[in-house]
């Protein structure tokens, strides 16, 4: 579909914003997100299925006496998309005032280099069959059965774009190459859990899938044949996956200004405050692409993103503000109004490229006073995350014993609280991880997290 | 330009004239709504979403293409891609997918509802929210609350080369109530209530929304200064919506054939005992709670397969799988319709519907006795679990149960955990109280999916997982 550029795309949104503003409403918006796919899925070991999908879908959102509508289509017609604003601006007639609801003004930004790649944007069908292929021969040499199911190799692209009645009128292009492998092992009546590995980048040629699918099989195998302990005498954990869900989760929350000035934050009074010992940074790094999926030049509502140094060496820096919530307090916005594409507004505050600020400490200087503990991998569990409350079992646990890496376990609960644990943090690691394409993090080590077995 | 059975046809038509094998054209029309009261604020999310997805098996290969373009030179490129990547693939293909031969149909449903969920305004909508929240004055220490009400209203046509024209239509709402309360020392509670299912307005008289906060709200404030559970190995009385979670989760999905294809547990399974024999579980494509249609409701899946009802597990014994066209053929069984996409974009996978377990006939008070000490749990917060049958559950209240007797001592965050299969063989009693209702009832498993699941109460012994 030749008309499907920026020009064509930029120029249809501000037709619709200037239809939606002779409507007299204060202002208007629209944001459009095209996004496109190329995918390979494995299933049962062998490449099942080639698919392509795109949509193009614009929202727009309009203002009258500070109350707020919203529609959406992803009907690529003019009127469809005036349909949507008759819709918004109805919406907006009925809601509620909200206090210091406004559009952003023009801000300038600098695109950020790397977010588009052309090596990304270059691949085509084939490699992704032959990467997979190569996934596959490795999987198959296992010298246990591991089976692999909905497991993707995929091209992502998608290009954003939004124009208000201020003035802004901003597009960028972003595009990466993922997978996500999904295994299990199984020799016998001998079953593990499922294991999952992904990888996230914008450099295809970095990918090392010897060592990628080396790690799943490893891990599918390990997860076979866990050991139910007996009883566990420690508080000591490593935080791998878990850093995300739920430490990540509870952070995040607790440094949302909407969650700030809503009360629900426990940290809502604790601005410049020790919140965590002092080895312990976390950092919303937009600007580097290194940092995932969530980087990019201008948040949901088109503000500039920005580098924010959220707490820094246990002090509580800054929270995270979109447009409405940086009103309230008048602060400037941190770029941080997210959107679920097309389909919802900006209502949401999350970090672009968060990151848990790597230490100091090696692997094995982490791990070398630990008499006993484990790795915390994936948590599958409660969450209360306003107050930080958490129980459940950790999937994938792996025994720490007189500083090695010993048994992986299985029944191993845990509890505790997160506000507490990061008054418990003892080492962080010096590589960082990317986790789930989103979370940057060291491995981390913490007392004080009740671990039993059951 | 009106988009219906004929004009699909024409790219089949098309398609047939590529050399596609098999060819299945699927045009979706979704309008979703989401109306949320957020601590004072409104928000509404209204809009639609159209496509095509077109599949193409080709020498025993799926290409698969979708788009929101819905023009007919868009449905024409749409399926030349599809049958184009599912050449491309067949050539690199260890393994040719068959599918499972199935009834040719040709059928229009619309699912049962007496108002349709747009005959009131989106106006009158909010406005009910904002009455609804006026509640939580009632309730000093509450002090944030949600309220979320999504409304599905999806039309569907599917047509294949094999002959089959099948398409319906159906609103699913939905409503949730969070709450949150802080006591004066500062200890906090949360209060969920939610409810889902295939129907129309007559949704909001048999919930209405003041109720649903009230529920919320009261349950927050309580659980204030309401110790964490004890840990450890106990006995435990299942609510309807912890009983249909532990049926969905921790077991139906293992008997969801490509679950059962990867090693699930109950693979190999059939014809063997593999819980207890009290135990009787059953997804079904139709099934109604007591006064409402349950909200997994499917007369036809994406594949245009007729829906069937699967005994899952009778009397202990596994005795059947979910299947799609492409896994029942794997398993030589017959497909039973669960094939589903949320959108037009997704590939219909094995899904649920509604999964329950059967009741016996134990009431509430031999079900207590036989608890003995315990607890009883109450409404589903959150779960998870994995084909091998682990799985963590939490619950919203847990009410102890002493000597037989149903007190009022509550205790706040209860998880239980374990492997289904290892609990559910550890049956105590199971009650003759039957209820559908899963709450939210929001499946994830890679795609979004409404089902429903539930069952009587069921009483056995499990691990409590976490507390102090």
């Amino acid at each position: 579909m030749e008309q499907l550029n920026k020009e064509y795309l930029m120029d249809l949104a501000s037709k619709v914003r200037d239809y939606a503003l002779s409507k007299d409403v204060d202002a208007a918006e629209v944001y459009f997100n095209y996004s496109k796919t190329m995918e390979i899925l494995a299933e049962n070991q062998s490449i099942s299925t080639e698919r392509s999908k795109s949509e193009l879908g614009f929202a727009i959102r309009v203002l009258k006496n500070r109350a707020e509508g919203f529609s959406y289509s992803n009907k690529l017609d003019i009127d469809a998309l005036k349909s949507a604003a008759d819709e918004a601006i109805a919406v907006a007639r009925v809601s509620p005032s909200k206090d210091n609801l406004r559009f952003p003004s023009p801000t300038s930004y600098s695109s950020i280099d790397g977010i588009y790649s052309k090596s990304v944007s270059d691949l085509q069908v084939d490699d992704l069959i032959d990467n997979m292929k190569v996934v596959l021969s490795y999987i198959k040499e296992s010298k246990v059965p591991i089976r692999v199911n909905l497991s993707p190799l995929s091209v992502a692209e998608t290009w954003v774009g939004i124009v208000n009645s201020l003035g802004i009128e901003n597009f960028e292009r972003r595009n990466n190459y993922t997978g996500g492998f999904f295994a299990v092992a199984r020799e016998g009546e001998k079953i593990g859990s499922f294991v999952v590995s992904d990888f996230f980048t914008r450099d295809p040629k970095s990918v090392d899938y010897e060592a990628f699918t080396g790690d799943l099989i490893n891990r599918a195998i390990q997860n076979m044949n866990p050991i139910v302990p007996k009883s566990i005498d420690s508080d000591v954990v490593i935080f791998k996956e878990g850093a995300v869900f739920p430490l990540a989760q509870v952070v995040g929350f607790a440094t949302g200004a909407d969650n700030v000035q809503q009360e629900r934050s426990m940290w809502k009074d604790r601005l410049a405050d020790k919140v965590a010992l002092d080895n312990f940074t976390v950092l919303d790094e937009s600007h580097n692409p290194a940092r995932g999926a969530g980087v990019k030049s201008f948040d949901g509502e088109g503000n500039p993103t920005r580098q924010t140094t959220i707490i820094k060496n246990g002090y509580l820096e800054s929270f995270l503000y979109d447009e409405l919530r940086a009103a309230r307090a008048d602060v400037v916005s941190t770029g941080n109004s997210a959107r679920q594409g097309f389909m919802a507004p900006p209502n949401m505050i999350m970090p672009n490229g968060p990151t848990f600020a790597p230490g100091d400490m090696s692997e094995e200087e982490l791990f070398e006073d630990i008499k006993e503990g484990i790795i915390f991998d994936r948590f599958s569990g409660s969450t209360q995350v306003p107050n930080g409350i958490f129980s459940g079992v950790v999937k994938g646990a792996q025994l720490i014993r007189n500083g090695e890496l010993a048994e992986p376990l299985k029944n191993v609960t845990i509890g505790g609280n997160m506000f507490d644990v990061l008054q418990n943090i003892t080492g962080m690691g010096k590589e960082l991880d990317l986790v789930n394409g989103f979370l940057s993090t060291p491995l981390i080590k913490a007392k004080g997290v009740p671990i039993k077995a059951q | 330009m009106t988009i219906d059975k004929d004009f699909l046809v024409k790219g089949l038509d098309y398609g047939d004239d590529l050399g596609a094998g098999y060819l299945e054209i699927r045009y979706q029309d979704k309008y979703l709504a989401n109306f949320q009261f957020k601590d004072n604020d409104i928000s509404s999310t209204t809009g639609s979403r159209v496509g095509f997805n077109v599949r193409a098996l080709v020498d025993g290969s799926w290409g698969q293409t979708s788009t929101s373009i819905t023009t007919k030179d868009s449905l024409f490129a749409t399926v030349k891609s599809a049958v184009t990547l599912a050449k491309n693939s067949a050539t690199h293909k260890d393994r040719k997918i068959k599918l499972a031969d199935v009834e040719i149909i040709e059928d229009h449903v619309v699912s049962p509802r007496v108002k349709h969920l747009n005959d009131i305004s989106v106006e009158d909508k909010l406005n009910s929210m904002i009455d609804a929240a006026k509640v939580q004055k009632d309730y000093k220490l509450v002090k944030s609350l949600i309220i979320i009400l999504n409304e599905v209203v999806d039309k569907r046509i599917i047509v294949t080369n094999e002959g089959t024209r099948v398409s319906w239509e159906d609103m699913k709402p939905t409503l949730i109530a969070y709450a949150v309360a802080i006591n004066e020392e500062g200890k906090m509670g949360v209060g969920y209530d939610s409810w889902s299912h295939t129907m129309g307005l007559e949704f909001f008289d048999l919930h209405p929304m003041d109720e649903i906060v009230r529920s919320a709200a009261e349950k927050a404030t309580k659980l204030t200064s309401a110790p964490i559970i004890p840990g450890g190995m106990s006995n435990v009385l299942l609510d309807h919506q912890m009983v249909g979670i532990l049926a969905h989760e921790a077991v139906g999905h293992t008997a969801e054939a490509d679950l059962v294809a990867m090693g699930s547990f109950t693979q190999g399974k059939l014809g063997q005992k593999v819980v207890d024999e009290k135990i009787t579980m059953i997804d079904a494509p139709l099934k109604k709670g007591s006064k409402w249609m349950g909200v997994g409701w499917l007369p036809y899946d994406d594949e245009g397969v007729r829906g069937k009802e699967v005994k899952l597990i009778e009397n202990g014994v596994m005795n059947g799988y979910m299947t799609n066209r492409s896994y029942a053929a794997e398993l030589d069984v017959e497909a039973t319709g669960n094939a589903r996409a949320y959108t037009f974009q997704d590939e219909p996978i094995v899904r649920m519907r509604n999964t329950y377990i059967e009741p016996r006939d134990m009431s509430f008070d031999e079900l207590y006795e036989v608890v003995g000490d315990g607890y009883l749990l109450k409404t589903m917060m959150n779960g998870q679990a994995d084909s091998s049958g682990e799985f963590m559950f939490g619950a919203v209240e847990a009410y102890k149960i002493r000597n037989g007797e149903l007190t009022d001592e509550l205790y706040q965050n209860p998880v239980v955990t374990g492997n289904a299969f290892e609990v559910l063989s550890n049956i105590l009693g199971v009650g003759k109280d039957f209820e559908l209702t899963i709450g939210s009832g929001t499946c994830g498993k890679e795609q979004p999916a409404k089902v429903d699941a539930g069952g009587p109460y069921v009483a056995l012994k499990a691990m409590l997982a976490g507390g102090k």
